[in-house]
């Protein structure tokens, strides 16, 4: 008796930290998602192949140096900020992706009672998979991202070009701020909302991810005289495009002609001209601090719902 | 040990039949250890408890002892009195089973010992 | 200190009743077994033991409320579910390596001790294993952690013959004592029988009988009679009785076998036997179906 319940007590005090936890349960949220780290890579190899097969065929044609045209800071903006934009897509639709199936996926194959027999509470291994989605995979986004916008200098350093180092990092620094609030801030309503939707439905979360919420914008059109749905609706895809778009041109034009800024989704407002880039990105943040607040509160509603969802999850 | 159990008696009693057939026909010697509960209950796959149950038994007959934190041992003497024991017990409970049989089957000892005479010899073995 | 302790437990699906108020009390050391037909709420009561599900009465599992502790519970209790939740993207060393990552009783060299005596090897995927070595790897996961409850729900379904003995061999051989508990269903029962040393039925979410084995064998005894005995044996009021190739076989409980034993043939029933007689024969034989 007294053995035993020495035994007891000295287990129960032998716990692992929830870092420990959540650290191991994101790593086998990777071993399982292989496309985490393998979408974002893929994508640059794409981007990468295709700098290849232009290389090889302008390698075809008499170099004639003297008529390169010299390459400003707006164009070097523009392309980097292009492959940014695609990469960043490709982030949240992996992301996306991955939310609406992992709580499924888990109950679909039965996995769920595996990992339930372990001493992982429901709040660390969803904590796990929110890590995942808002953390992790931004930051394989963001540092591909970033290794292309090193490559494409060093490449460029040794054309003709008008621009300095640190302007061209700044131009850069802007533009990886601005993905990372798409990934990790104007991403979460939607994963957590998908997070939500894995966890409850037993098939096609798809259908569910995406129908339900036009349903309802569909019903408040059609059965209500109110439009405060799709004010919100649009106002989240105007702050999601204003984040990750790269056309920037015609806003630092209606900035230096001294028009009055439109609303924060309405469009680029803040985006400057690329040399004040780096203060722009602050702004957003300060500016759009409601909007990206909401997201996150919403966010956090639905991450809790899905953790006392899948306390209760069962097998199915 | 492994091997199916019969349905007539309870396992701890087969189990300690099959011990002392060991014991009787040499397999385990005086002085010599049991398998441990732990092996025997594996390999049988039988709850530990039924061949504790099991040896137990042997231990209160006398045939096995108890050696704290080593084992279970064939006690010295045990082949003869268990050899005694079971001549005792075969004449007092099987032998009248098998007279009855014999009887009812209207056998004769003169017949029966003459097949006990032929079936010694392998070639007339039926 | 029972490992499990439940009064009055119940649990209700909307208006369908899985568990409708049982009390257990399961001591340490034994092997029980949970026997019941589908639906019986053998699952319901697993699941309300392990933490999966919110339920009404009180239940202490290891001391800890399992639904509210699930967490602390998991450091005392392994389960298996049955053979097929192992992940099938996963490979048997990663398995490993995520069990020692968060379980911290969890002695990876005592899985890989007992995984070298089987033809796992540690590159693999689960999905690339059979069925059988499947349950080889969770047994061994489960038998490294050093739980004191383990809690078993068809652990060997769809496994073969020499699978199924193997896994109960490595159980008693390299798991169980004195200290530990473990809680099994099981459609097998005869293969489980004689390692249980009690069980319990449960039928429509109630305990029929809960008793050890040892009671069990004391108390039922089948007996053919012969022809003469029959009326005799009636008398001494047999539990149930049917008939085998026209002769009748009764189920006594509590009458001694020395009274039995001369009247004709006696056999101690299987825990299948009993059950089934227990619940009443026609409800579970019937026609065609009967074995």
């Amino acid at each position: 008796m007294n053995t035993l319940s020495s035994k007891l007590t000295s287990s129960t005090s032998a716990r692992f930290s929830a870092f420990r936890l959540i650290d191991w349960s994101m790593r086998r949220e990777l071993w399982e998602y292989r496309s985490i780290i393998w979408g974002p890579v893929i994508g640059l190899g794409a981007v990468l192949a295709l700098y290849l097969v232009f290389l090889v065929k302008i390698s075809w044609l008499p170099t004639h140096s003297s008529h390169m045209p010299v390459i400003g800071l707006e164009e070097l903006r523009s392309w980097s900020g292009i492959v940014t934009t695609f990469l960043g897509l490709i982030g949240f639709v992996v992301g996306l992706h991955y939310s609406a199936g992992t709580l499924l996926a888990e109950r679909r194959e039965r996995t769920l009672l595996f990992w339930k027999s372990l001493p992982v509470s429901d709040a660390h291994a969803v904590l796990a998979k929110i890590a995942v989605s808002l953390l992790v995979l931004p930051a394989i986004v963001l540092a591909l991202a970033a290794f292309h916008d090193l490559l494409v200098l060093g490449v460029l350093a040794f054309l003709p070009h008008d621009w300095s180092v640190s302007g061209a990092l700044a131009v850069f620094g802007v533009q990886l701020g601005r993905t990372a609030l798409f990934l990790m801030v104007w991403a979460a309503p939607a994963y957590a909302w998908a997070f939500l939707v894995s966890g409850v439905v037993r098939r096609a979360p798809t259908l569910w991810l995406l129908g339900l919420p036009v349903g309802l914008l569909l019903a408040e059109h059609m059965a209500t005289p109110f439009d405060w749905l799709s004010r919100v609706a649009t106002g989240y895809a105007g702050m999601g495009g204003a984040l990750i778009s790269t056309i920037r041109t015609q806003t630092c034009v209606r900035h230096a002609a001294g028009l009055p800024p439109a609303p924060p989704w309405g469009g680029e407002v803040h985006g400057e001209c690329v040399q004040t880039g780096l203060r722009s990105g602050a702004e957003l943040v300060t500016e759009w601090g409601v909007p990206m607040t909401a997201c996150v509160v919403v966010a956090a509603v639905f991450f809790t719902l899905a953790v006392l969802r899948r306390r209760r999850a069962e097998a199915i | 040990m492994q091997g199916e159990w019969n349905d007539s008696q309870p396992i701890y009693r087969q189990l300690r039949e099959r011990v002392a057939a060991m014991i009787l026909d040499g397999t385990l010697r005086e002085g010599e250890a049991l398998p441990s509960v732990r092996q025997v209950s594996a390999e049988c796959r039988v709850n530990p408890i039924t061949v504790l149950k099991a040896y137990q038994e042997l231990v209160d007959e006398g045939l096995v002892e108890k050696r704290r934190g080593v084992g279970m041992f064939v006690a010295s003497g045990a082949s003869t009195r268990l050899l005694s024991r079971e001549r005792e017990r075969f004449l007092k409970e099987t032998w009248p089973e098998i007279q009855d049989t014999i009887r009812r089957l209207g056998l004769n000892a003169a017949a029966l010992l003459a097949l006990e005479t032929s079936s010694d010899n392998p070639e007339d073995a039926p | 200190m029972n490992c499990i302790e439940a009064t009055g437990l119940r649990k209700q699906y909307g208006k369908k009743i899985a568990v409708d108020g049982i009390d257990l009390g399961i001591g340490t050391g034994r092997i029980v077994g949970l026997i019941g037909p589908n639906g019986a709420g053998k699952t319901t009561t697993l699941d309300a033991i392990l933490g999966l599900i919110p339920f009404e009465g009180s239940l202490k599992v290891m001391g800890c409320d399992p639904w509210r502790e699930r967490e602390r519970l998991m450091r005392e209790v392994s389960f298996i579910a049955d053979v097929a939740v192992l992940p099938r993207w996963l490979k048997v060393r990663n398995a490993l390596d995520y069990v020692q990552g968060v379980h911290p009783r969890f002695d990876r060299s005592k899985a890989e001790r007992f995984l070298a005596r089987t033809d796992i090897p540690m590159k693999a995927k689960v999905g690339q294993l059979s069925k059988g070595m499947v349950a080889q790897l969770h047994l061994a996961l489960v038998m490294a952690i050093d739980a004191r409850l383990l809690v078993l729900d068809e652990p060997t379904l769809g496994l073969d013959i020499l699978y199924r003995r193997a896994f109960y061999t490595s159980l008693l051989n390299d798991y169980f004592d004195q200290e530990r508990t473990i809680l099994v269903t099981t459609h097998q029962v005869e293969e489980v029988q004689d390692i249980l040393t009690d069980v319990i039925f449960i039928d429509h979410g109630r305990i029929i009988l809960s008793a050890t084995m040892d009671d069990i064998e004391a108390r039922y005894v089948e007996l053919m009679p012969r022809l003469e005995t029959v009326d005799a044996a009636r008398k001494l009021g047999p539990v149930t009785e049917y008939a085998v190739f026209g002769r009748p076989v009764m189920l006594f409980d509590g009458v001694a076998r020395g009274h039995l034993a001369p009247m004709g043939e006696i056999r101690r029933p299987g825990i299948a036997d009993l059950f089934v007689m227990m619940m009443g024969r026609d409800r579970y034989e019937a026609p065609g179906e009967a074995a």
